[in-house]
């Protein structure tokens, strides 16, 4: 059978995280995040006044939040920069994508999106209501 | 320390014959290894043993040809540079590599992987035809321009970051880490000036724009080359180009050298 013999992964290769890196995770999460806003964008240009209101706005925060944040590090790292200068492969493989500057840069968006998810969540959540 | 004794381990097996079977199938098989057997020579027992029609492809046994990269435990390894032990599990999974077609058991075909290559000129391109006919010395190079290149140049070609890469996992057209970071290995070459003759194939919608920076081919490759730096560091050259206007002209300097002698014959329709 043809389908077997191309042996070819398809979409369900998006979600393949649990044995490569973080960045893997990452990757599927921004797929999903984008996909995510662009249904919120349609709905929004069909019907302006409509928000989903309540935890509806805290998910479409947190989507946002990721998507912005980590595009951010995409542009930074997509365009040669903290991803560690070419260098000799010496044995332990210590790859610049995967280490150092990159790594502390994923924390540091990882962390930002927690604490703007938490102020967000506030403000949809807590303040309304109070 | 006990590993020293021989461990029976279970190996399920990816089998299937394109031209025979309908569909793959899973199989089984008990093989004794101690702390020393790696994948491959357990199946290379198999083989022997129990098995003769059991197929895999594989060369040196010491991760340099890059012949055995496949699915071990569903992440992409090299069968000779993986200790059976070090897997930690009682079940060892071993499958033909993702995103390529099978053609028996373990063994894909990397044809159509050879056949895209070749749209990136992996070879350094120069335009001083006379010098290279009659070599009359050699190019200089510093220590950091070779730095610039080396780490690139170490691929063996094992194919295993494009079997890990998410974007070649539904783009088949899309040239993938292993071609990309060849293309930026001749490209950082201080002897090459085939940029503007590569541009075509890169700067495309299945060239290095495609990619999404999940790394997952750095994490995976066995010589630590690091495909996903090559690969923005040549879209950083590209937008450097394009957006900047900066372009740094490669000038070689040649060193003569007296012993360097000999006319070289032009291959059949080259020009």
């Amino acid at each position: 059978m043809a389908i077997y013999e191309e042996n070819r992964e398809g979409v369900s290769g998006w979600f393949r995280i649990t044995r490569y890196s973080v960045e893997r995770a990452l990757y599927v999460i921004q797929r999903l995040s984008g996909i995510g806003i662009v249904i919120f964008a349609f709905i929004h240009l069909l019907y302006t006044s409509w928000h989903p209101g309540g935890w509806g706005d805290v998910i479409l925060g947190v989507l946002v939040t990721y998507h912005t944040l980590n595009g951010l590090r995409l542009v930074l790292t997509e365009h040669g920069f903290l991803i560690g200068k070419p260098t000799r492969a010496v044995y332990p493989y210590r790859k610049g994508t995967l280490y150092g500057s990159q790594r502390y840069l994923t924390m540091a968006i990882l962390a930002l999106f927690v604490i703007f998810v938490l102020i967000w969540s506030y403000v949809a959540l807590v303040i309304p209501a109070g | 320390m006990s590993t020293d004794k021989e461990i029976e381990v279970k190996f399920r097996i990816f089998r299937f014959n394109p031209k025979t079977d309908f569909a793959p199938r899973w199989q089984e098989y008990n093989v004794k290894v101690d702390k020393s057997t790696t994948v491959l020579d357990a199946l290379l027992k198999i083989k022997e043993e129990q098995d003769p029609t059991l197929t895999i492809r594989y060369s040196c046994r010491q991760a340099v040809c890059g012949s055995c990269g496949m699915m071990i435990n569903d992440k992409q390894m090299l069968a000779c540079f993986t200790r059976v032990l070090e897997l930690n599990s009682n079940i060892i999974k071993v499958a033909p590599l993702k995103n390529y077609r099978i053609v028996k058991d373990l063994v894909t075909d990397f044809s159509e992987l050879f056949q895209k290559e070749r749209q990136v000129k992996p070879y350094i391109i120069r335009h001083d035809f006379e010098e290279l006919l009659n070599p009359t010395g050699t190019y200089k190079q510093t220590e950091e321009e070779l730095l610039g290149y080396i780490q690139f140049a170490d691929c063996i070609e094992c194919g295993m970051c494009n079997s890990a890469c998410p974007v070649s996992a539904t783009d088949p057209l899309y040239l993938g880490p292993m071609i990309l970071n060849r293309a930026y290995r001749f490209i950082s070459d201080p002897r090459d000036l085939g940029f503007e003759q590569r541009i075509e194939a890169i700067d495309s919608e299945h060239g290095c724009w495609r990619c999404h920076f999940a790394a997952s081919c750095s994490t995976v490759c066995p010589k630590g080359v690091d495909p996903a730096k090559a690969i923005q560091l040549l879209r950083r050259q590209l937008v450097k180009k394009a957006v900047l206007g900066i372009s740094s002209p490669k000038k070689v300097e040649l060193i003569p050298m007296a012993h360097v002698k000999g006319k070289l014959e032009l291959p059949k329709g080259w020009q």
